[in-house]
């Protein structure tokens, strides 16, 4: 009985210790137990066993001893950035998942015919589409603690390792460094919302109204035909906007990071829009025919876009003007980030990462 | 007040943690058996644990100030530990630092 407990004690601390130290820990305590029992009586009882584990005390901290240092998972050298990067990516993957679930919802609607049963079944669609939220946040936590795991066992170097000094203290971000949330957030759900919509939704955007049978039907501006060949650039470019505002919001104030981030972002977004523009029909050439025969009206007066549609708006004066608008905006937006990095931003060694 | 005892024993159990290197690496000039040096030193007034020292030799080990050896003649056989070179060039420094430090450290509680 007493050599059973004290195997099971030998057991439960040697589980807990490397591969290599064990045989040699195991007859190290065993020894040592021995002597403790012989010293406290010669004939060894159940009570003396009990009362010598007892005193070597629970075998996890006897354990915790033997390993030292290497008792944490992510010391403390890593802690601070490990929280922030878990922080980022479970927004992302957060951010990512909802639209996700947002654009199954309305791709869904009408697959699902339309009423009210058809918009009550999209919705429980869309939110066993959002059930996949805590899997995909679980799982991005376990990723991103497993590669700080393994830069910990390993002793990466995040940076070179300088002495510190008082000169590379990082700056206190000035007031008007500072990005107010609002704004990211703001970005970030229109950013998404127009992304859903111009994906799943196309066919909305345009007239609505009763044809002669008093049916209600659309009319989209749009080019329908071509439409799935612009969606993967609509999605570049909604998202090199949607991670823009993503990372201002994680960083929280103009610096480096946040305006090279941005600059690329810009570029891409713009890029994307101007193949999309350029490159396609994007809007619906026979979009005042189709108005007319629904409704009966023809459109002729001088001043009127429907009226020189089909004769250059829709193919260059809308596309162009569009694009102007687009470039315009981008422009400005960056332009404002990089005054403010440049004017308020910190300088200096803290770009390299995220605050 | 019943915290006193609490954060005492906690302030003590700090200042003896920084004492046990030294404690155990002025006994260790020839080789001796873990469980001896626990007895040893309790008998001399230095308590420490049992739980606390065995790991503790092991970590000196690998720092290579201490070296061991396994001893199979008796009935068990027993770990003898004993300072290298290195640990005794430790010793010795760690041992200064101690005498300077109680030396301050009576200057101060004289006052």
């Amino acid at each position: 009985m007493e050599n059973n407990l004290i195997e099971r004690y030998l057991y439960d601390v040697v589980r807990r210790l490397p591969e290599k130290q064990r045989k040699d820990i195991e007859e190290e305590l065993r020894t040592l137990i021995e002597d403790m029992l012989e010293e406290r009586q010669k004939d060894r009882g159940t009570e003396e066993v009990k009362a010598v584990l007892s005193e070597l005390g629970e075998p996890a901290k006897l354990a915790m001893k033997y390993r030292g240092e290497e008792a944490h998972l992510i010391g403390g050298e890593y802690y601070p950035i490990y929280c922030q990067i878990l922080k980022l990516v479970l927004i992302c993957v957060g951010v990512g998942v909802a639209i996700s679930a947002v654009v199954h919802l309305v791709v869904q609607l009408p697959a699902q015919g339309g009423g009210m049963n058809g918009v009550v079944n999209s919705v429980v669609d869309g939110f066993i589409s959002l059930g996949s939220l805590p899997e995909a946040l679980l799982s991005a936590f376990g990723l991103v603690t497993l590669v700080f795991f393994v830069m910990e066992r390993n002793q990466v170097k995040l940076q070179k390792k300088e002495p510190w000094s008082l000169e590379k203290l990082t700056q206190i971000p000035s007031a008007k460094a500072v990005i107010p949330k609002s704004d990211s957030v703001v970005g970030v759900f229109f950013g998404v919302l127009i992304m859903v919509i111009f994906i799943a939704l196309p066919e909305c955007i345009g007239y609505w109204g009763k044809n002669a049978d008093g049916e209600l039907v659309a009319v989209s501006v749009f080019n329908l035909s071509i439409w799935s060949k612009v969606i993967p650039l609509f999605v570049i470019s909604f998202s090199a906007g949607v991670v823009d505002d993503l990372v201002k919001l994680a960083v929280g104030h103009y610096n480096r990071t946040v305006m090279y981030v941005s600059i690329v972002c810009s570029l891409i977004s713009v890029a994307a829009v101007t193949i999309c523009l350029k490159g396609y029909e994007i809007f619906n050439l026979h979009f005042a025919e189709e108005l007319s025969a629904i409704t009966g009206e023809t459109f002729s007066a001088k001043y009127d876009i429907l009226t020189h549609w089909q004769s250059g708006i829709a193919s260059r004066v809308l596309p162009n003007f569009l694009l102007a608008v687009i470039v315009l905006i981008t422009l400005l937006e960056l332009a404002v980030t990089v005054y403010r990095t440049l004017r308020y931003g910190q300088k200096g060694k803290e770009a390299s990462c995220l605050q | 007040m019943g915290e006193i005892n609490e954060i005492l024993q906690a302030l003590t159990q700090e200042l003896r943690r920084g004492t046990i290197v030294l404690s155990v690496l002025s006994q260790l000039d020839s080789p001796a058996y873990g469980y001896t040096l626990v007895k040893n030193m309790e008998e001399k007034g230095v308590k420490v644990d049992t739980n606390t020292l065995y790991p503790l030799l092991r970590r000196l080990e690998k720092q290579e100030i201490l070296i061991s050896e396994w001893e199979t003649d008796g009935s068990k056989p027993r770990k003898y530990y004993k300072r290298t070179a290195f640990g005794d060039a430790v010793y010795e420094s760690l041992r200064r630092q101690w005498e300077e430090m109680t030396e301050c450290m009576q200057k101060l509680l004289c006052n």
